[in-house]
């Protein structure tokens, strides 16, 4: 059936050309090939999946699909690297066979002299520099068989927080992309409840790694204060589509920040100190019942430190000295007093990261734009485009080179929500979290493994509109297919077939945005949000 | 960008000044110490001049060609506009100082003149308007959107005056709106005034609305009100039109004379070869 205000195509669109068969997912599987039917099998009836119901799976995606077409069986050889650290990549992996070791993000920083020298071995005799030699010298935890790891990138869509290898020859690991993963989360309670507890377990020993916040305790000491804290999330994943509709219903009373959620109240009793695990924190300050933003938080940003080592000093029971609200998905570790006193406490303050525990807002906080920022997501943005309306003549030199870069599209529109002199353009800004990749059915938006920008790859992209509906910032966009004459394509239906279309960085392009670099004025910039007034809006308390 | 870094970068301004100075001075004694030999020294100036417009020129290509790495087109437009100004010194020199003597050298001077003067210009315009714009309207409207806004406050004021024809509404604001309005708010209007800055017209128009309310009703009153809330919103807009339009239109001065610039100097360059050999 057409949909409405469609044409059922006709003979003229089959003569020229413009009829074509509407892509579907799996079509381009990224040059994968399908997993043989009777691996397939295996995998399914084996302990691996043991608790997964392919029944709750429906028809036309059946589990075992799934495992066919977004899965993929790999071998390893001793010390091969599955992935690396800081790698962008979202897939998860199950051992099949042999054991990995995964070297956790301070790993490589604190070789010792022995090591290092080996490290110089092995680069003078020219291994293969995907290959770790000597396994045991990595502080690295083991993963073994049927276990699974990845899980925490595959979440929460950040960079590799340690290096994973295989530990011994013929390592088989089942890889999942993020389209199957999130398939078998949403089909299989069994497997969603594995992975949120593996995920829930983890988050807190590789939060509190790559806080640095212990990196003085030894390991038993770690092990035992890993036990005590304790994670929390607060809001949803699916804070995009919650948030277009508060937008969608501006007329509503009330600031933004009233309808997030509260996680501590300002003046309540802190009995605990807390970590920012993945997602935003919003800092408020309640004056005469006026709550507005005083800063937030990101990963790795600590919450009621300050006011747990006054109340140390000071003698009584700390009270928090600000409230924090969760800005979309805020994931916590909870840590207790106690031991923020005894383990967190110590040292110069310039040993902590070299930030300040001032509890007093600064004086160069601008609010206005802390407010911006914050209520409309900003915060999330690692490479937005920003336009000094000071200095913009409005000449579309920006936009002419975007198109010229891009096969005569551009992929953004110069207007944009603006903070006095500050516009943020409509293009896309890259997002720390980039939410628009979580439904992709075919995971054509990704991020680039190496530097981390957000692609399309435009052979899988099948025109679904999936992640220009995902983007809260409405900078993804749906263009109409063409072939070479100019004619739009059809479906059998009659109805346009679309592509994704939105701001790649000129990937490809040796030079950089050509946006950036083709602004006469010096009013165009591509920046991350957060650093627009580092000293004011970022982690304040840490 | 934000404040901090919107601060007038004034040891830039400075140094390229410094370097501008500089070249003009190193240029002025090499020309001086060429005239001492036997040759024409206005050759050697002559093909410095042609050099720094060919120079010149390369900043229009480099806008041409957006993606290719030949650097930011923010510094090329600095390189540009203080390479103006050293090509302004010598071509006072080419020209030793005097007026034109032929219609070629005339047509010369007077395109030179018109390149640099818009040019001049055109900096004022782009480091001063967008400001100033910015300062009077929070969210200005972008220039290739306001005809459609213009169209909407049509539209908008028609349904207001079609209002005020209803029973309860008089028939002098329809006529008001006949006579006076509708012109005002189909096309641009008073750009003089709002070149000049003169708020003057819509003050005018404002008297009469107010002329018209000492006369109205209750119901009249109000649509006279609203009526005069798209008076000032449609008095802005032209005023937006005329000050982005500056920001546009110094170009259509400024790159024409330039082409015409180059054409005639490389006829100038073959009629001098064609009368001299440069030997005094």
């Amino acid at each position: 059936m057409s949909s409405p205000g469609t044409t059922i195509a006709g003979e003229d669109q089959l003569a020229q050309g413009q009829l074509v068969r509407r892509p579907q997912r799996w079509d381009d599987n990224f040059g994968r090939a399908r997993i043989h039917d009777d691996w397939v099998d295996l995998i399914v009836s084996s302990e691996v999946f043991s608790d997964v119901d392919p029944s709750g799976f429906p028809d036309d995606l059946s589990f075992a699909d799934i495992i066919a077409n977004d899965c993929s069986v790999k071998w390893y050889s001793r010390g091969e690297v599955v992935y690396e650290e800081g790698s962008h990549q979202t897939s998860l992996f199950i051992v099949l066979n042999g054991s990995v070791r995964l070297a956790d993000a301070a790993g490589p920083e604190r070789r010792s002299w022995p090591q290092l020298t080996s490290h110089l071995d092995t680069w003078l005799r020219g291994k293969d520099k995907n290959s770790v030699s000597n396994v045991t010298r990595f502080p690295t935890v083991r993963v073994g068989r049927y276990e699974m790891f990845g899980e925490l990138e595959a979440m929460t869509r950040a960079p590799r927080g340690n290096t994973a290898f295989a530990e011994v020859d013929r390592t088989a690991l089942l890889e999942i992309t993020w389209p199957g993963a999130r398939e078998m989360l949403h089909w299989s309670d069994a497997f969603r409840l594995r992975v949120e507890n593996l995920y829930r377990a983890r988050s807190i020993e590789a939060a509190l790694k790559e806080s640095g916040l212990l990196a003085e305790t030894d390991a038993a000491t770690f092990a035992a204060i890993v036990r005590v804290c304790s994670f929390e999330r607060h809001g949803g994943y699916d804070w995009s589509y919650l948030y277009q509709r508060e937008k969608a219903s501006e007329q509503r009373p009330g600031k933004v920040l009233e309808r997030e959620p509260l996680i501590v109240e300002q003046g309540n009793y802190l009995e605990d100190g807390f970590l920012v695990r993945s997602g935003f924190a919003r800092v408020t300050q309640n004056n005469h019942d006026n709550e507005f933003t005083a800063g937030f938080l990101e990963k790795g940003g600590v919450f009621g430190f300050a006011e747990i080592e006054e109340s140390s000093q000071a003698g009584g029971h700390p009270h928090a000295g600000y409230g924090l609200r969760a800005v979309g998905y805020t994931e916590l570790i909870r840590i207790p007093e106690h031991i923020v006193v005894r383990y967190m406490l110590s040292g110069t303050r310039e040993d902590r990261m070299g930030t300040t525990y001032s509890r007093s807002r600064r004086p160069d906080a601008d609010l206005a734009l802390l407010d911006f920022v914050v209520d409309n997501r900003f915060i999330n943005a690692t490479n937005a485009m920003v336009i000094d309306t000071t200095r913009c003549v409005g000449c579309d030199d920006c936009v002419r080179a975007c198109a010229a870069a891009h096969d005569g599209v551009p992929r953004f529109v110069r207007t944009g929500k603006a903070h006095a002199n500050l516009m943020v353009a409509n293009a896309c800004m890259h997002c720390t979290d980039p939410v628009c990749l979580i439904d992709c059915p075919t995971g054509a938006i990704r991020r680039d493994a190496t530097s981390g920008s957000v692609v399309i790859d435009d052979e899988t992209c099948i025109g679904c509109s999936t992640c220009s509906s995902a983007c809260p910032y409405n900078n993804i966009r749906m263009l109409e297919m063409r072939n070479p004459q100019g004619a739009v394509l059809m479906d059998e239906d009659g109805a346009a077939l679309l592509k994704a279309s939105k701001c790649d960085l000129c990937a490809g392009h040796s030079s950089g945005p050509a946006c950036q670099r083709a602004c006469p004025h010096d009013a165009l910039t591509r920046i991350d949000i957060r650093e627009i007034n580092p000293s004011s809006c970022r982690q304040p308390y840490v | 960008m934000p404040a901090a870094v919107r601060v007038i970068d004034m040891y830039a301004i400075l140094r390229n000044t410094t370097i501008t100075l500089c070249a003009v001075a190193a240029l002025y004694g090499l020309i001086h110490f060429f005239s001492t030999a036997l040759r024409d020294p206005r050759f050697l100036d002559g093909w410095i001049l042609t050099a720094g417009m060919a120079v010149q020129l390369l900043f229009h290509i480099r806008k041409k060609l957006p993606v290719s790495p030949l650097g930011k087109a923010a510094t090329w437009l600095k390189v540009h506009v203080y390479l103006g100004y050293v090509v302004t010194a010598v071509f006072l020199i080419h020209t030793s100082f005097s007026w034109p003597e032929t219609w070629l050298e005339l047509a010369l001077w007077t395109l030179f003149l018109i390149v640099v003067l818009s040019g001049v210009v055109g900096s004022y315009l782009t480091s001063s308007v967008p400001g100033k714009l910015q300062q009077r309207y929070p969210e200005p409207v972008d220039f290739q959107q306001i005809p459609a806004a213009r169209l909407n406050l049509f539209r908008e004021v028609d349904a207001l005056v079609l209002e005020a024809v209803s029973p309860q509404g008089s028939s002098e604001i329809s006529e008001f709106y006949a006579n006076r309005l509708r012109s005002y708010f189909r096309k641009p209007q008073n750009i003089r005034a709002h070149l000049r800055g003169s708020r003057q017209p819509l003050e005018q128009i404002c008297s009469e609305i107010a002329d018209l309310e000492r006369r109205a009703n209750s119901a009249s009153r109000k649509i006279l009100l609203s009526l005069r809330k798209l008076v000032v919103a449609k008095y802005d807009l032209d005023h937006q039109y005329t000050k982005q339009g500056l920001l546009h239109s110094w170009l259509l001065v400024h790159v024409p004379a330039t082409y015409s610039l180059i054409v005639l100097s490389i006829l100038h360059v073959a009629v001098v070869y064609a009368y001299s050999s440069g030997v005094r």
